[in-house]
Parts: structure tokens; C-alpha cells; sequence
């Protein structure tokens, strides 16, 4: 008699990517479903880590990013905003860079990889000043990864060291080689990665949980956040963290089946429970002695403002160690588009669309971070990708907080927000200088009141109202941000703003001198 | 003297947290000095720390606001009127 599986057997097998990779991901990259067998994995939901990682978006796109090294300054901000991780940094020093190119015999191929390398001021000529060797600097771009959303192109802007092509197979081959030659080149040593610049932790082997291969829209700059957030927590404690993922975009794209982006332990029960769900995770962490591993929820603002909202509350009071990541996207994302309680005044949403009895929602989005706050002593951001090094540190600081902690990030959506695919860069910076979403951390080590507590730092033109263009004087209001997306598009009439986006407008600046007023700014 | 920020900044960040004056912030493009807050590290420190952190050296004595020792000194005791300054000040200008 066969001896019968135990669920150890199973739990062993689902971890075993090599025989998952053979028995389903190849039979699914040739389109050959039919001839897959019934995967025992999946009737138990699991599924193998990081599978994601083999899947191919090589034809998604039709263009592709070209670099161009003798204008990069090597910012990293490409590298992390690429919300399919497809453009990979190095840094080698020259002799490295030699030894590697001379195994190219090829010498067109090799001149075409060795224009990849360029001198910057940060790793050449300071660390030559100094006296220490230098580095070359190079970027890669994975065609299999990337869908030619061309953010990394928008976010380089005025360096002009990236710019768009049209893609073909010849082009895609060549890219593919160039991703052979990376993997032989070596890792960055540790001397060319700062410590105290928070987007060289992007340089880092080690802290690479997700590698792309979500199913997320083209210039997703939710999943741009939620890379960030788990790189930082990475950078902190390596792969020692686990994520409870609430239904919705976030769940979809990282976790359809057979493709799962994370290489960390995932799960997903529902839309309103993640919340809770990690905290049920945190006690057996705890009572297993597992103290060190982090646990983040993470959820859209559907999942966190409105649905499981109650649910987040009771956690927010368990003084656990649990980190909370609100992708907000102001609207339902996933299940496409209706309101939800963080959508702004105005903004055409479904269920609130924009017509002869209503013009767009119009209540007032409610804010879920002055919420959290009042909960016992959590902790408290509002971030946005537009600002990389405030939400690095905003998150850094949140993993070692021993509470809860709460991190509201601004999330820009294509479909939902009516905007073009590489724009998720300039929109969450816009939202910042507009008051629609102002940057905060709110920490309670820092002492009692709020003032202590809450910091307004990363906001421009803290003092005043609204930002304004020092040469130009173009005052950025909201209105001025609401012009720049299609979800505002009916509160214009021949360029003038209707009542209700007038009425949206004053909500923003009530809401951030409210937030100067707790923080101890008010004049 | 202030320091100032030129255009090779890469907006990094390591600047700002290493101000003893708090007066770096990120500006439209890149990070901007606050002249009227900065001290060249006068008071607090022997080097201008923001320089000192630069990844790429691109924060520089400001050639168009020039102020001596004895007036920074007076800006840092104006900007913390909470701390003593008595005894050696530290200044990069007897390091």
C-alpha cells in the first residue's frame, strides 16, 4: 500500500519551485493549459515563492528603454521607480569591468555592452578625489520584465540618460544577451554602496524580494510603493517578514495563479481582514518565539478606509508589532473604480459619477491617517513614491517601531486616475505640492503632544497655503493638480474649475492647516 | 558665508538630517540651502557637514553670501537661543 501524504509532504512540495517550474510555468509560458495536471498545491491555495520571476512581458510593450551612461549621475531614482523592477544598476570598478567584457569575443556585442558603463561624480570622481577606487556605473534593462510604460524615462527627466526606442524581436534578443552578460557580472561590492543614502539600498543583492513579473497595468505606481516598502523592511532585516495581502489590486497582480511576485511568505484571505489577519499571525510568531519577524498588512483604501476600517481600528489598538501599508489609490481600484471613503470632492468615480444630480462624489474624503493617530500610541505616515527618501525613512522608521504603524501611501492609478502610463512619478509628486495628499510622520517616541509628534518636514512651503513657483509665481493649488487628471476633467468648463472642485479645493487647505495646527505651525 | 546646493545634486537626502540648522529642504529640482539659516556648521561642528556627506560634492561656500566668523556665530546663538555657546566654538574656520 502507498503510504499516504501527510501535509508535511505537501508543505515540502510547495516549496519546491524546480518541480513547480517544470509541472506548471513551462506548460503556461507555451500556452499549454490543457496539458497541465491537477495541481494538489492549488487546491490547498499554496503556491511557491518568487514564481513570478520567470514570466514574460516581452511583448506587452512597444517600446523599450535605451540608457545612455555618459548622462547619468547614477540618482537610483529610475531603478526604483520601475514598477516592474526591470532596470537593474551596477557599480564595478573599471579593472572588473574589463575582465568581465573580455570573455565577449564578439567585439560589436562587447563595444554595445561596454557603452553601458559610464563615469559619475558620485562613484568616479569623488571616490577618485579620495583617493579610493572608483567605480563605473551601469544600467540594464530587462525586456522580459519591462512594459515599456516609459516611467523610467519621466523620472530621469533633464538628465536625459534614458530614453524610449520601439521594440522588436531583434531588440528583445539583444536586450536578453545584455541580461546574460549582467548575470556575470559581480554584484555591487559593498564600498560602492553609501549607507547613509537611503536609495543605495536599491544596490543591494540581499534586500531583492520582488523581481518583477506582476500582473500589475503598465506604469502601476501602486506597486512601485509597495516594492519600496518591502525593500526598506528588507534593507533592515532581510527576508525576515511576512505579508498579509487584503484583496484587491495588490493581491491580484502579485499572487494570480501560477505567478507569485514575493520572495517572502504571503497570504491572502479577504478583503476586509487582513488587518486582523496579521495580528492572528503575530501572536503565533510571537508564542513560537519568532519576535524578530516583521508582519505587514497590506491593502488598498477600499480595504483599509472602508471595508476592513473596523477591523484595522481593533488591531490599531493591540500594541503589536505590525506594520499597516495603505495603497490609496482613492477609489476601488480593482473592481473598477467605484468611490470609496478616501476619493476626494469632485473627483468622477463609480457610484458617485459625474452627471445631472451629482457632479463627481460629493462628500469629503475622509482621512484615515488623523484616524490612526488617535489610536493608542501608533504610528502614523502619509507618504508618497514622489519622494523616495521621505518614504524610505517614513518606513524604516515604522518597522522598528515596536507598535503598530500605519503608512498611508499616495498611489497613482492609470485607468482610475485618467493618466498616461509613465506619468505615476510627476503625480505623486503633484499631489504633495498640491495639499492633496501632504507628506507627515506622526511618531509617539518623539513625546507627548502632537506637536512633538507630528512632522509636516518634506511638504514645500510648510508656512503658507499653497506652494508656489518661485520665477513664475503659478500658484500649485489643488485645482492646478486636479487639471492635470482626467478623473477632474468634467469640473473644467472652458478652463475655468466648477463650484464643486472650488468646494474640493477648500477641503484640501482645511485639512492641511489642520494638520499645521497639530503640528504646532500655526501662525 | 552660507552654503549652497549646486545642480549636480542628485536629490540623495543624506544632506538633510546631518544640518544642525535644519535649514536643507528638498526644493522643485534639486535640494536648497536656506541662507538665512545656515551657519556653515559654525557652533556645532569643525566642517560643513552637509559637504562632508555629499555624495557628490556639490554643496559649496555660497559665493554670493559672504558673512565672517564673528557673524555666523551670532546667526547660530539668533537660531538656538537655547543653547550655550560658551568656551571653544567649533568652526571650520580654526580647523
Amino acid at each position: 500500500m502507498a503510504k499516504k501524504k501527510t501535509s508535511k509532504d505537501i508543505d515540502k512540495k510547495s516549496r519546491d519551485v524546480s518541480k513547480f517550474r517544470e509541472d506548471i510555468l513551462d506548460k503556461y509560458a507555451k500556452g499549454k493549459y490543457s496539458k497541465i495536471p491537477a495541481d494538489e498545491q492549488a487546491g490547498r491555495s499554496l503556491m511557491p515563492p518568487g514564481t513570478a520571476k520567470s514570466r514574460s512581458f516581452a511583448f506587452v510593450g512597444s517600446e523599450i528603454p535605451v540608457f545612455h551612461s555618459d548622462k547619468c549621475v547614477a540618482c537610483m531614482e529610475c531603478i526604483i521607480e520601475c514598477p516592474d523592477v526591470a532596470l537593474h544598476a551596477r557599480a564595478t570598478t573599471a579593472e572588473e569591468m574589463e575582465r568581465t567584457l573580455d570573455k565577449i569575443k564578439d567585439k560589436e556585442v562587447r563595444e554595445r555592452l561596454k557603452a553601458h558603463f559610464g563615469k559619475t561624480t558620485k562613484l568616479w570622481n569623488v571616490y577618485e578625489k579620495k583617493g579610493k577606487t572608483p567605480a563605473m556605473f551601469s544600467i540594464w534593462v530587462d525586456p522580459d520584465k519591462c512594459k515599456g510604460c516609459a516611467a523610467c524615462v519621466a523620472v530621469c527627466g533633464g538628465h536625459e540618460a534614458l530614453s524610449m526606442t520601439s521594440r522588436d524581436e531583434a531588440m528583445v534578443g539583444d536586450y536578453r544577451k545584455e541580461m546574460d552578460f549582467l548575470s556575470t557580472l559581480p554584484e555591487t561590492p559593498k564600498e560602492f554602496i553609501n549607507e547613509r543614502l537611503f536609495v543605495d539600498m536599491f544596490l543591494r543583492p540581499d534586500v531583492r524580494t520582488y523581481e518583477g513579473g506582476a500582473g500589475s497595468c503598465s506604469g502601476c505606481g501602486e506597486i512601485t510603493g509597495l516594492n519600496m516598502a518591502m525593500t526598506a523592511t528588507a534593507a533592515k532585516y532581510g527576508k525576515n517578514f511576512v505579508i498579509v495581502a487584503a484583496t484587491g489590486c495588490n493581491s491580484v497582480y502579485s499572487s494570480t495563479y501560477p505567478y507569485s511576485i514575493f520572495d517572502v511568505p504571503w497570504t491572502n484571505s479577504l478583503f476586509e481582514n487582513a488587518a486582523p489577519t496579521a495580528l492572528g499571525v503575530r501572536l503565533r510568531l510571537d508564542q513560537t518565539g519568532k519576535k524578530d519577524t516583521k508582519v505587514w498588512a497590506v491593502g488598498g483604501d477600499g480595504a483599509m478606509f472602508d471595508i476592513g476600517f473596523q477591523s484595522l481600528s481593533r488591531v490599531l489598538t493591540s500594541q503589536r508589532d505590525i506594520n499597516i501599508l495603505v495603497l490609496d489609490t482613492q477609489a476601488y481600484s480593482n473592481t473598477g473604480g467605484q468611490t470609496s471613503g478616501a476619493t476626494y470632492t469632485g473627483q468622477n468615480a463609480k457610484m458617485s459619477a459625474h452627471g445631472k444630480a451629482i457632479s463627481g462624489k460629493m462628500e469629503d474624503r475622509k482621512e484615515l491617517g488623523l484616524i490612526a493617530m488617535m489610536h493608542p500610541d501608533v504610528f502614523v505616515a502619509q507618504v508618497s513614491p514622489g519622494y523616495i527618501n521621505h518614504y524610505l525613512r517614513a518606513v524604516s522608521e515604522a518597522i522598528d517601531y515596536p507598535g503598530p504603524s500605519v503608512i498611508i501611501a499616495y498611489s497613482a492609478c492609470m485607468p482610475e486616475h485618467g493618466i498616461s502610463d509613465d506619468a505615476a512619478y510627476d503625480r505623486a509628486k503633484a499631489a504633495v505640492i498640491s495639499r492633496a495628499f501632504p507628506l507627515y510622520t506622526y511618531d509617539p517616541r518623539k513625546g507627548d503632544s502632537m506637536k512633538e509628534r507630528l512632522d509636516l518636514k518634506g511638504n514645500p512651503s510648510v508656512n503658507e497655503d499653497w506652494h508656489k513657483d518661485k520665477n513664475t509665481g503659478e500658484v500649485y493649488d489643488f485645482v492646478w493638480f486636479a487639471s492635470g487628471e482626467g478623473r477632474f476633467a468634467k469640473q473644467f468648463k472652458n478652463g475655468k474649475p466648477s463650484e464643486t472642485l472650488l468646494q474640493s479645493q477648500e477641503n484640501r487647505v482645511k485639512n492641511w492647516r489642520l494638520l499645521k495646527e497639530f503640528a504646532g505651525l500655526s501662525k | 558665508m552660507s552654503y549652497t546646493i549646486t545642480e549636480e545634486c542628485t536629490c540623495c537626502d543624506a544632506c538633510v538630517s546631518e544640518c544642525p540648522n535644519d535649514a536643507i529642504s528638498e526644493g522643485d529640482d534639486i535640494y536648497t540651502i536656506d541662507a538665512e539659516k545656515c551657519t556653515e556648521c559654525v557652533g556645532f561642528f569643525a566642517t560643513a557637514q552637509c559637504a562632508d556627506v555629499c555624495p557628490v560634492d556639490c554643496c559649496i561656500p555660497n559665493p554670493d553670501h559672504s558673512e565672517d566668523e564673528a557673524s555666523l556665530v551670532e546667526k547660530a546663538k539668533k537660531l538656538h537661543p537655547e543653547k550655550d555657546f560658551s568656551g571653544d566654538i567649533p568652526s571650520r574656520f580654526s580647523a
